[in-house]
């Protein structure tokens, strides 16, 4: 389901990506963004304070920073993240500690802490890894622009794979 | 509607909307039979499902306090017990066309090596009926709800001559194909009740591959469209929404003559007379109203003098493999959306290869979540952070290929739901306890399963993640539930004939998964519809001859 179960479950994980013609009008199936991406200018953090929310904002940079596309700030990954905390009271308290040591650092010093938490496998950093990997990889920046995703969309044919050195030899597409 | 039905007695009582529930009201209706269906729910309407709506769309309406269509039953409405070393974790929809609204879509017929298995291998009892008896109504189903897929014809994948055509494979399983040639293992094209093209008056596929939503076109099989919109057109079909079914009753002579159920909302008890039912609630569900219509005939619940409701409960093993292919390491990501979910399927093998195993009955295997996807959760298994990591990253997002093998859990006495009169439900209704476990010869089937996965993987000189060796999904998870009301040709060990008509109380029939006697390594859907299109015409038959 699963997809299914894929499961049924209501967020299915199936995508897909970029890079041939589209027809995101068959069907009638509009094509536009009901939003816009990146960090809203009003955005309020909800569970962190401001120092927190600071900090978070170049921690979630320094694991996926900006190159040649957005990094986890530019796509408000620490938004995001703020707001799934929100929602989970413990897991903020214990997310809160965690933090709590980078917030007086400079990033220099934030860079070298995040380093050795990541040799040590600290949780805090796998928990803050993995977050910002579902909240950045969930924005249009991490997942159209990064990585050329361009599923959920109507169109009037799957070609599928067309190269030939993929192919079984002597099978049917 | 419910005051002017209190006293009327219904041909057929049907109780459920899934593909069971709702084949049999079709199948009815157009006989010119008269049926009133119980759903426990309401319609779910396409035009309000999220469909097409991207992570961060999805995010932002949550945000806005908008809510996704609510498919899944939260457990606290209507609790199921397991002991607490037990768990079994059970997907359940209520509401019109049940769980079809989000199904898996993969139709598989089962072979004679299924129906004949235990028969061979002397573990329980084999299938009352053989893949003829059933094979003109794959036919039907086929034909009438439009199923995708090749031209291959094996002994435990038998063919159609109905398929639609199959969709395009896509790169990672084109490579796995090969992979799986050179060590031995074949691939077939996947068989899927999606619509590759128009059919029947219901739409094509637009490849979206959003189909766990539930599709905003109907272009996939579900009851509500395909079954219940045309059984209505007939005059002759009345649903009650949000009546949950509680009880079979039955008076004097041990026949049904009622079902009691409860308003969803409201919880005010009613009743309606019936002439017949058709239990099809799905299994635990269906197994719980038997086992809950206790009666001085029917002491130990309906049908179950035998003691054989409820037990022998079967799930199916699995779990999950990912890699990395090569070849498309750092390519350019494509729309892999395709009829989400797999486009070919690996059909078990471990009957014909002449060696011999140290356990019984098999394993195949689905590919979902192959290609490009709508998250990069793998990037959690791989090392690092920065940029070195983002970019190794992007670079294996459009080569994740998925294993999933699925395998045959033997039926168990032991393996059981039962009622507890202690623990009720908000209807006063004794509440379903799953008592389920895998056992030794589960345990070596896994062992085969992960070596044939990783060989695989292997094979193809894929970058393997991280994985636990003989690790197994939670039971519940594969939402194959059956067994508990098992047809057999014995009414000491079974509940049902091959018809799904109890064999002590002659005007009750359930058609659902719970009828399976085994549950196969393949998915149940497909013979769910047709068994169910079977029993239902067995029943109109029975019925105008004046024997029900």
């Amino acid at each position: 389901m699963p997809s299914r179960r894929e499961v049924l479950a209501s967020i299915a994980a199936t995508g897909t990506v970029a890079g041939r013609a589209q027809t995101p009008e068959a069907h009638g199936h509009p094509g536009h963004d009901e939003t816009a991406g990146g960090v809203p200018a009003a955005a309020r953090p909800k569970a962190l304070n401001a120092s927190e929310f600071e900090t978070l904002g170049e921690l979630v940079e320094m694991i996926i920073p900006r190159g040649e596309t957005p990094g986890a700030r530019d796509a408000g990954a620490h938004l995001i993240i703020d707001s799934m905390l929100a929602s989970q009271r413990a897991r903020a308290a214990s997310f809160r500690k965690g933090l709590a040591p980078f917030l007086k650092l400079d990033n220099a010093k934030r860079l070298e802490r995040l380093t050795a938490l990541h040799a040590a496998r600290d949780s805090f950093f796998h928990t803050l890894k993995d977050m910002t990997i579902d909240a950045y990889y969930s924005t249009r920046e991490g997942l159209v622009t990064e990585l050329g995703w361009s599923g959920y969309t109507a169109l009037a044919e799957f070609k599928g794979c067309t190269h030939p050195e993929h192919q079984l030899p002597g099978a049917k597409a | 509607m419910q005051n002017a039905a209190a006293n009327e007695v219904h041909d057929v009582v049907v109780i459920g909307s899934g593909a069971a529930g709702g084949m049999v009201a079709w199948n009815l209706t157009r006989q010119g039979v008269n049926v009133l269906l119980l759903d426990a729910g309401t319609p779910f309407r396409r035009a309000s499902f999220w469909t097409h709506v991207k992570p961060w769309e999805w995010r932002a309406r949550l945000e806005a306090g908008r809510k996704p269509p609510q498919f899944r039953l939260d457990d606290r409405e209507q609790p199921v017990d397991t002991p607490k070393d037990k768990p079994f974790d059970l997907f359940r929809v209520w509401g019109r066309g049940g769980k079809t609204n989000v199904w898996g879509r993969v139709s598989l017929r089962y072979g004679d090596v299924d129906f004949e298995g235990p028969a061979k291998d002397g573990w329980e009892i084999p299938w009352p009926i053989r893949y003829k008896d059933i094979a003109p109504y794959y036919d039907n189903v086929d034909r009438f709800i439009g199923v995708n897929g090749g031209d291959e014809d094996l002994d435990v994948l038998p063919g159609s001559r109905y398929h639609l055509p199959p969709p395009a494979l896509r790169c990672g399983e084109q490579l796995l194909r090969k992979a799986g040639k050179s060590i031995g293992i074949e691939f077939v094209h996947g068989r899927r009740a999606v619509l590759t093209k128009p059919h029947n008056g219901h739409s094509a596929c637009h490849y979206c591959g959003a189909c766990g939503r539930g599709c905003d076109v109907a272009a996939f099989f579900n009851a509500t469209d395909y079954l219940l919109a045309p059984a209505l057109k007939t005059g002759r079909l009345k649903i009650i929404d949000n009546a949950v079914a509680a009880r079979v009753l039955t008076g004097g002579d041990g026949r049904a003559n009622a079902v009691q159920y409860f308003d969803r909302y409201s919880k005010a008890e009613r009743q309606v007379k019936a002439r017949i039912v058709v239990v099809a609630a799905s299994c635990i569900d269906s197994t719980r109203i038997l086992l809950n219509s206790k009666s001085h005939r029917h002491p130990n619940g309906l049908g179950n003098s035998n003691d054989v409701v409820g037990r022998y409960l079967i799930e199916q093993i699995r779990f999950h493999m990912s890699g990395f292919v090569p070849d498309l390491i750092g390519a350019k990501a494509l729309n892999d959306d395709g009829i989400s979910g797999e486009h070919m399927y690996m059909p078990r093998y471990n009957h014909r290869d002449g060696r011999k195993r140290d356990y019984l009955r098999g394993f195949g295997m689905q590919l979902w979540n192959t290609g490009a996807q709508a998250n990069a959760a793998f990037a959690k298994q791989l090392d690092g952070f920065g940029l070195d990591f983002k970019r190794r990253v992007k670079e294996r997002y459009p080569a994740l290929v998925s294993l999933h093998p699925y395998g045959e859990v033997l039926p168990r006495k032991e393996n059981r739901v039962v009622t507890d009169p202690a623990r009720l439900d908000r209807y006063g209704v004794p509440v379903a306890r799953i008592e389920f476990t895998t056992g030794e010869n589960e345990r070596k089937m896994a062992a085969e399963m992960y070596e044939m996965a990783e060989s695989l993987l292997r094979s193809a000189k894929a970058e393997i993640l991280p994985f636990e060796r003989g690790a197994i999904d939670t039971p519940g998870l594969a939402i194959h539930e059956h067994g508990t009301i098992r047809m057999g040709s014995d009414p000491k060990r079974s509940v049902l004939n091959g018809y799904c008509q109890m064999h002590e109380v002659k005007n009750v029939f359930c058609p659902d998964g719970a009828a399976f006697p085994t549950s196969t390594e393949k998915n149940p859907t497909l013979t769910i519809l047709a068994l169910a299109w079977r029993s239902s015409d067995y029943l109109a038959a029975e019925m105008k001859a004046g024997r029900l």
